[in-house]
């Protein structure tokens, strides 16, 4: 290998992974057309972010990284990882678990072999809840295994049990997740280089604790901290009764098991996991014209995002600390995930307050 | 009705002298055998049932298996080879309910063909196996649930790529795999097969991550080098079972050479034989060079007949419900013979036939026969012609008909250490799991070199844990198992996509003013933009072609490798190749009738060569013969490049070659020496080149008797022409180009 250089072919290797976006640009912010893409950037919201990660680059120039995204290293199971932590106040109603269980026995399609129409005449002939179904001649079976279960005290059964029954989109699930004691929720939202089989940059976890949302980022400085990371987020994942995501059953957790198994690690996510998008959809679909969390928190909680960051290009900005070393394009990251963990907290608190009004 | 001689079968069609050789094979018995240890009862049970008894190749796999051993089977086509791979892998999943295999066919037909053979052994020996097709076309739903599931499966490299970096998902296949079979692995050389090679490097090491470690079972056609080119292949030994137990009907085999030139005699001759052996009772099968000269032989032969509804063509693009009438239709008898392009080469079972008649060469010894094996299934006797071309292959095997039946001596070869390549697959491997230590082994050389580079570059990143990927995007995009995808130009023609081709062929095909026949239509190009990659043409009606003119210039890097052949050393190395297209000939029936200037900035590219000289005396003593240096040269440069697929498992097309009667090599050794140069047109190398130099003598001494046995005068295309030649095949020299090898043959034997 004398006359070929190998940088040379690094570098055009390079430029053909460059090449390979992961998103598309739509020009002139045309809804119709970003329809037809699977994940899709306007062309106003690219620029923007342009310019931003220029002027990052200008304005942390020799800014150390320290001082850029302060944190502070903490030991986890193997090894440390450098953790950010903020805390923002809670609003909205607490979770009200007595009163998400009455409104799950009061579902007649949670029991076995009531469709719709079967329903609407149990409903006309005076069956409001599922326990007037155990004098029903032929459901009183199906009636007693489905009170069997929601008397059961243990909310993933009785999850497991809605989304057997009712599909995880249905309300029903999302009131089974009430049953969980909230501070034992974890709000969870990865950060990545891509879409499949690259190193994970912020793994981001949020806590209800002590009256308010406590953040807590894991942000691999350099790839080689991704397994410490990954093993403390693991940890603290392993720890939760009831995991929140937005996608996070599509995305989130099958990325972090592949990162698990990249490094041969043994992981455990939570069975009970409380994915936010299908529930949402659900709800919204016909009044929202994506189902894009910063498109959620506009349209439903009436909430405009603040920073400038598409989701779709935060692999961009970190390749560009990467390369860089400059910690500039890392400050909206970190912002743009926090910014998804409190959305979801709000989420929450909205989706309580539509499904127990239902 | 069995053929009663081939010189009477094919007397009456064509006069005597066009039969260059009869061949004729006699038959060989059965050789049966029993493995070291009875199989599993269902399995021995479900060869009793069918009546199957072992042959003595497909016990020695079987036996060889069982010992962890891979193996490469050579035997020739309907020796039972499926079987032969088969009993192991269901004797690993019957005694083992965990186990898994693999299977790995070039294309997607040929995996579908298998899966029909594997559903039918499942159901006949109540095995749970679940064999399925993992492909591109494998719905979405269906997917887990192999995944979950399958004990074995059926894919092609494409999908392997595309689905090695979700091996987590894939972890009870993967930790209980066992063998993975590689079926016709001939196919995976040149650039296409270096990346196969580093792709079973990546399943490697995948496995060991798992917890398995799989046996390879390979299959080839018949190679010189089965041994070498496996273990290029896999990086791992493997035992060679070359010897058939399979019984064989008596053979004849006819080598025929049209008295007239040109294709078009071929396909005349060939169509006359055809139709003679059909009215003679032969059922017989006729293999066609292209899918137009199919359609055009079948509709001669349809006119010759007395009955045309006993003759079908058979091609691909055909409707998958008219092929498999087609196969029926051969294997009931109500067809007596079918014109089919390589279509139907390779699996598809259409029962035994009397005749095979080849039109034209099909490029090599291994495709021949296994178009011939297609005669004689059952085991009777069977006939086999080869109708030659004009092409010098054609050409020198009809004169040297020994060197068609004798000891096989093409080589297939690859060449993983291409850094490109190489780097590429590293980035691919390190999205999979970290690269470390244990993966230099697997990697070779090539692996350390390049990893400061690919993390310069902000590729990999090192870790405690090994080397990670780190690119923004897919590492399996940047990777095109069949080559040049990052430089691929597009034609396009109102607006449609007619094709794309590579940088080196859009300048030769695709170039303003070129005329390119696409589906028999004829379009020329209008405009090409060498930033966008994108040619234009417009559909035309006319009755010329066109073929560019331009320079090649070679400047070979420090030699990394020396071949000696007696007194003659052949240099290896990088080269870069530099050609400059300064215009393009228009021709008309083959005559040139204009010459148009082209502005095209020159095309030049990095890749693998081979090189010797001349003593300096050379020029003046052919000059003193009265013999022209440079045509000597030249027309020797194209001789040896003509040959090369004889001995090398490649086309012409695959490889370039350069003489000059003063060679600058930048004041080392042979410095204004007369020199020639062979070098792979892929960018980067396939170690085409490099093998060449290894087999020098051996295609000089072919190039020699296919120049000098030929009986034109002064050169034509069955000899020293080259259909590619740049300069328009000029100047050249016959008897110039006999004593340059001449010359090439006495120095390689002196010592």
């Amino acid at each position: 290998m004398v006359g070929i250089s190998l940088g040379g072919v690094a570098a055009r290797l390079r430029e053909t992974i460059d090449g390979n976006k992961e998103y598309t640009v739509v020009r002139n912010d045309n809804l119709f057309r970003a329809s037809f893409v699977d994940r899709h950037v306007f062309s106003s919201e690219y620029g923007r972010a342009r310019t931003l990660l220029t002027d990052l680059l200008d304005a942390y120039d020799g800014v150390p990284i320290d001082e850029a995204v302060r944190g502070a290293w903490m030991d986890g199971p193997l090894g440390e990882s450098w953790v950010v932590s903020s805390f923002e106040p809670v609003t909205g109603t607490a979770s009200r678990p007595e009163a998400a269980l009455r409104l799950l026995r009061r579902d007649l399609r949670l029991v076995h072999g009531v469709g719709p129409a079967l329903e609407s005449r149990l409903a006309r002939r005076g069956y409001a809840a599922i326990d007037d179904l155990v004098w029903h001649r032929r459901l009183a079976p199906a009636a007693q295994w489905a009170l069997e279960a929601l008397d059961s005290g243990d909310p993933s059964r009785i999850a497991q049990f809605c989304a057997d029954r009712r599909g995880r989109s249905h309300p029903d699930f999302f009131l089974a997740a009430e049953l969980h004691d909230e501070t034992e929720h974890v709000y969870f939202d990865l950060e990545t280089l891509g879409l499949f089989s690259r190193p994970v940059i912020l793994f981001g976890l949020a806590r209800l604790r002590n009256g308010r949302v406590e953040v807590e980022q894991h942000l691999v400085r350099d790839p080689a901290h991704e397994r410490g990371a990954l093993a403390a987020a693991l940890a603290a994942l392993g720890e939760a009764k009831l995991l929140v995501s937005f996608n996070g059953r599509s995305f989130d957790v099958p990325y972090i098991a592949e990162r698990a198994a990249y490094y041969g690690l043994d992981h455990a996510v939570p069975a009970h996991h409380l994915d936010l998008l299908p529930i949402a959809r659900r709800l919204w679909r016909d009044r929202l014209p994506d189902c894009r969390l910063c498109t959620v928190e506009a349209g439903v909680l009436g909430r405009e995002r603040t920073d400038d960051l598409p989701s779709a290009m935060v692999p961009e900005f970190y390749t560009a600390y990467h390369r860089t070393g400059n910690p500039g394009p890392l400050v909206p990251i970190l912002a743009h995930n926090r910014e998804d963990l409190v959305s979801m907290v709000r989420l929450v608190t909205r989706l309580r307050e539509v499904c127990h009004a239902a | 009705m069995p053929p009663e001689g081939a010189a009477a079968a094919i007397g009456r069609a064509a006069p005597a002298t066009c039969i260059a050789h009869v061949e004729r094979i006699p038959a060989r018995p059965a050789e049966y055998a029993v493995p070291s240890r009875p199989l599993p009862d269902q399995l021995a049970d479900w060869l009793t049932r069918e009546g199957i008894r072992l042959y003595t190749h497909q016990v020695r796999a079987l036996d060889a298996v069982r010992e962890g051993q891979d193996i490469v089977m050579t035997t020739p086509t309907a020796s039972g080879k499926t079987l032969a791979f088969t009993l192991p892998v269901l004797e690993a999943l019957v005694l083992d309910r965990e186990a898994t295999a693999l299977y790995l066919y070039p294309t997607k037909a040929l995996a579908n063909d298998q899966l029909r053979v594997l559903q039918t052994a499942e159901a006949t020996t109540g095995l749970s196996i679940g064999p399925a097709v993992y492909d591109g076309d494998t719905p979405a739903s269906r997917r887990p649930g192999i995944r979950q599931r399958s004990r074995i499966v059926l894919s092609n490299p494409y999908e392997l790529h595309q689905v090695l970096p979700w091996h987590a998902k894939w972890h009870r296949f993967l930790a209980g795999l066992r063998v993975v079979v590689v079926d016709e692995a001939h196919r995976y050389r040149g650039v296409f097969g270096a990346n196969i090679a580093l792709l079973l490097r990546r399943l490697q090491r995948v496995c060991r991550h798992h917890g398995s470690d799989p046996v390879f079972v390979l299959s080839t056609a018949t190679l010189a080098n089965p041994d070498e080119f496996v273990a290029t292949l896999t990086g791992r030994s493997a035992l060679l079972i070359d010897q058939s137990g399979a019984p064989q009907g008596p053979r004849e085999f006819v080598l025929y050479n049209p008295s007239g030139a040109g294709q078009r005699s071929t396909l005349t001759d060939a169509k006359r034989l055809f139709v003679d052996c059909i009215e003679r009772g032969l059922q017989t099968l006729c293999f066609a060079p292209s899918r137009k000269s199919a359609e055009l032989m079948g509709s001669w032969a349809r006119e010759g007949l007395s009955d045309p509804s006993l003759v079908a063509t058979y091609r691909a693009g055909y409707l998958a419900e008219e092929r498999r009438g087609i196969e029926c239709g051969l294997k009931e008898g109500r067809l007596r013979g079918v014109v089919t392009t390589n279509a139907l080469e390779l699996g598809i079972d259409v029962g035994g036939l009397d005749a095979v008649v080849i039109a034209g060469y099909p490029g090599s010894i291994s495709a021949t026969w296994q178009q011939a094996g297609r005669a004689g299934r059952t085991g009777g006797p069977s006939l086999a012609v080869l109708v030659a071309n004009e092409g010098p292959l054609d050409q020198y095997y009809m004169r040297h008909p020994a060197a068609f039946f004798g000891r096989p001596h093409e080589h297939a070869c690859l060449d993983p250490s291409n850094p490109a390549m190489l780097a590429g697959h590293l980035l691919c491997a390190a999205a999979e799991l970290p690269l470390t230590e244990a993966d230099h082994a697997l990697f070779g050389d090539g692996l350390a070199a390049l990893l400061g580079p690919l993390r310069d570059h902000h590729l990999l990143r090192d870790t405690p844990y090994g080397h990670v990927y780190c690119g923004p995007g897919r590492a399996v995009a940047a990777v095109d198992l069949a080559g040049g995808a990052e430089d691929r130009f597009t034609v396009v023609a109102d607006g449609r996509l007619l094709e794309t081709l590579d940088r080196d062929h859009a300048y030769r095909e695709a170039h303003p003013g070129a005329i390119l026949l696409h589906q028999a239509e004829t379009y020329r190009v209008t405009a090409m933009d060498l930033e966008a990659r994108e040619c234009t043409a417009e559909p035309v009606e006319l009755d010329y072609q066109t073929a560019p003119l331009f320079a090649t210039a070679i400047t070979p890097g420090a030699p990394d490798g020396e071949q000696r052949h007696g007194a003659i050393a052949v240099r290896t190395g990088d080269v870069t190749v530099v050609q400059e297209f300064g215009g393009y000939r228009i021709r008309r029936y083959g005559e040139t009738v204009a010459v148009i200037p082209l502005d095209l900035p020159p095309l030049s590219f990095e890749t693998t060569g081979c090189w010797w000289t001349f003593p300096p005396g050379l020029p003046a003593v052919l000059t003193a013969a009265g013999l022209d240096p440079a045509g000597a040269l030249h027309g020797a440069e194209h001789a040896l490049i003509a040959c090369l697929p004889i001995h090398l498992l490649c086309d012409r097309a695959d490889l370039g070659g350069f003489s000059t009667v003063r060679f600058s090599s930048a004041g080392t050794e042979g410095d204004g020496c007369p020199a020639i140069c062979v070098y792979d047109g892929a960018t980067g190398g396939a170690g085409l080149a490099r093998m060449a130099a290894a087999l020098l003598p051996a295609v000089a001494a072919t190039a020699r008797a296919l120049v000098a046995d030929c009986p034109c005068e002064e050169g034509c295309p069955s000899c020293i022409y080259s259909p590619k030649c740049g300069n328009d095949n000029q100047p050249l020299d016959k008897a110039g180009a006999v004593a340059v090898l001449d010359e090439l043959l006495r120095l390689s034997a002196t010592h």
